[in-house]
């Protein structure tokens, strides 16, 4: 998975600007305002510090209101820094939100070992591909809890509920797409262990009356 | 456990042509309890539809067993004697067991053109009088917020009110378990989630084991567990701690099946 966190981590810069336009806030609640907006399938805890601390590099984002230090928020007890956009974070957050989407690379540890497993025992193979099968699924499930817990809890505008169903249809889709693409690799590597072995039979079974 | 639903170890194959044979499910082991939802996401021609109706009892499996309530469906040969015997008995004097332990659901024409009230109503005539059944099935589509499909006839009914008069027809009888092949596949997104969301409540308020075998993971959104089958093999996560463990080694765990297979 580490490269969907490269890639969610390049646009997450992106998420947290758009975010503080809309209400300056603490990197905590930013990961909380994140996970709600976008589901919790791309983007790990800690993802909006990160970003924040790249922006700040940038001059893109700084914290709220310098001169007072009155911007200050508790959070669990500890007084945290409130950070908002500066004019040219809004402008790119502007340019980024109207540029043409690109496509994510789809590149996976798995994918690499696939393509360098070369000769190799394939049983070991089929079983790593088993494993992330069932941690998709797991992970599917927990996500599924999550989606029902929120919309078990909270009244919701029609809008809402629309805009609630495509963002879970998006993170659905986006599990779908991982568990079938491992489905269809385990089946074919079965299927090609299988050959070998029936390959493989005959000859071991004449080796004894050599 | 009451009222369970348990696969354990079923194989599954059919002939292709005479030297060939298709493996349909290879040791696959599950279990459905009372009140939950389990998905099975699977791709087309995956055995989705076989192990559903592995499920109901529809279909002998070549190995393994099925288990309903603690009792195999098959290998009980005196039980299933008996129970024949008693069924004969009480047909013959006009009374049949008027609920069924499992319903399997699909959406496919009910083969009479009268109207879907009617339609649920005449299947239940065998064990219900006329009025009676008639009173259930109404109730039965009530249950399941068709009601104003009642005097309509299938042909006439969109896609999400069909699954919804299916899963009417499947509750009419009052079943433990419910068996849901890929009701939603065809239904847009706002509608597959209400007939989700349908299935998810039954199951809570009626303790009815729903198990539904489903196309895309959209569709498992309501589902208290998800398990994928491809080539055959049923993966699945291992249910939540039960209170006590009736039937102990028969959640597929992948390494296990390999120690087993290999």
């Amino acid at each position: 998975m580490a490269s969907t966190i490269q890639q969610s981590e390049m646009s997450a810069g992106e998420i947290v600007l758009g975010l503080l336009i809309e209400q300056p806030d603490t990197c905590y609640h930013l990961d909380k305002r994140i996970a709600e907006r976008l589901g919790s399938a791309q983007f790990s805890r800690g993802a909006a510090s990160r970003a924040v601390e790249r922006l700040l590099e940038r001059k893109l984002v700084r914290p709220a209101d310098v001169e007072a230090q009155s911007e200050l928020r508790a959070v669990d007890g500890r007084k945290k820094t409130v950070y908002e956009t500066t004019p040219s974070g809004v402008d790119h957050f502007e340019r980024w939100l109207r540029a043409s989407t690109q496509t994510p690379p789809v590149r996976e540890e798995l994918h690499a070992k696939i393509a360098l497993w070369g000769s190799a025992e394939l049983p070991r193979l089929i079983e790593i591909v088993r494993e992330a099968e069932l941690a998709c699924t797991m992970q599917l499930s927990d996500a599924n809890r999550e989606v029902r817990a929120d919309r078990d809890t909270s009244e919701v505008s029609e809008w809402e509920r629309t805009m609630q169903l495509i963002v879970s249809a998006g993170e659905a889709t986006w599990w779908d797409a991982r568990i079938k693409w491992l489905q269809n690799v385990r089946v074919y590597l079965e299927r090609e262990h299988a050959r070998r072995q029936s390959e493989a039979g005959p000859q071991r079974r004449r080796a004894p009356a050599r | 456990m009451e009222g369970s639903l348990v696969l354990r170890g079923v194989w599954l194959s059919y002939p292709r042509g005479r030297r060939h044979v298709v493996r349909v499910l290879v040791d696959v082991s599950l279990e459905v309890r009372p009140g939950e939802v389990v998905a099975v996401l699977a791709q087309r021609a995956q055995g989705k539809t076989s192990l559903l109706r592995v499920a109901a009892g529809m279909e002998r499996p070549d190995r393994g067993s099925v288990l309903f309530a603690g009792r195999d469906m098959w290998r009980d040969g005196e039980d299933a004697r008996r129970r024949r015997h008693h069924r004969r008995r009480r047909r013959r004097r006009g009374v049949c067991s008027s609920s069924v332990p499992i319903a399997l659901v699909r959406a496919s024409h009910p083969g009479v053109d009268v109207p879907v009230e009617e339609g649920i109503a005449l299947a239940l005539t065998g064990s219900h009088r006329g009025r009676e059944a008639r009173e259930l099935a109404a109730r039965a589509l009530e249950d399941v917020g068709a009601s104003e499909c009642a005097q309509r006839h299938w042909d006439d009914l969109g896609d999400g009110e069909r699954a919804r008069v299916a899963i009417a027809q499947g509750i009419s009888r009052d079943p433990k378990v419910l068996l849901v092949d890929d009701l939603t596949s065809t239904l847009a997104l706002d509608e597959a989630e209400d007939v989700a969301i349908l299935l998810h409540s039954l199951a809570a308020e009626r303790g009815l084991g729903v198990l539904v075998g489903v196309g895309d993971a959209q569709a498992t959104r309501w589902s208290d567990r998800v398990a994928t089958l491809a080539g055959g093999a049923l993966i699945m996560e291992p249910p939540p701690p039960s209170q006590t463990p009736d039937y102990p080694n028969i959640i597929d765990f992948p390494g296990d099946r390999n120690a087993t297979a290999g």
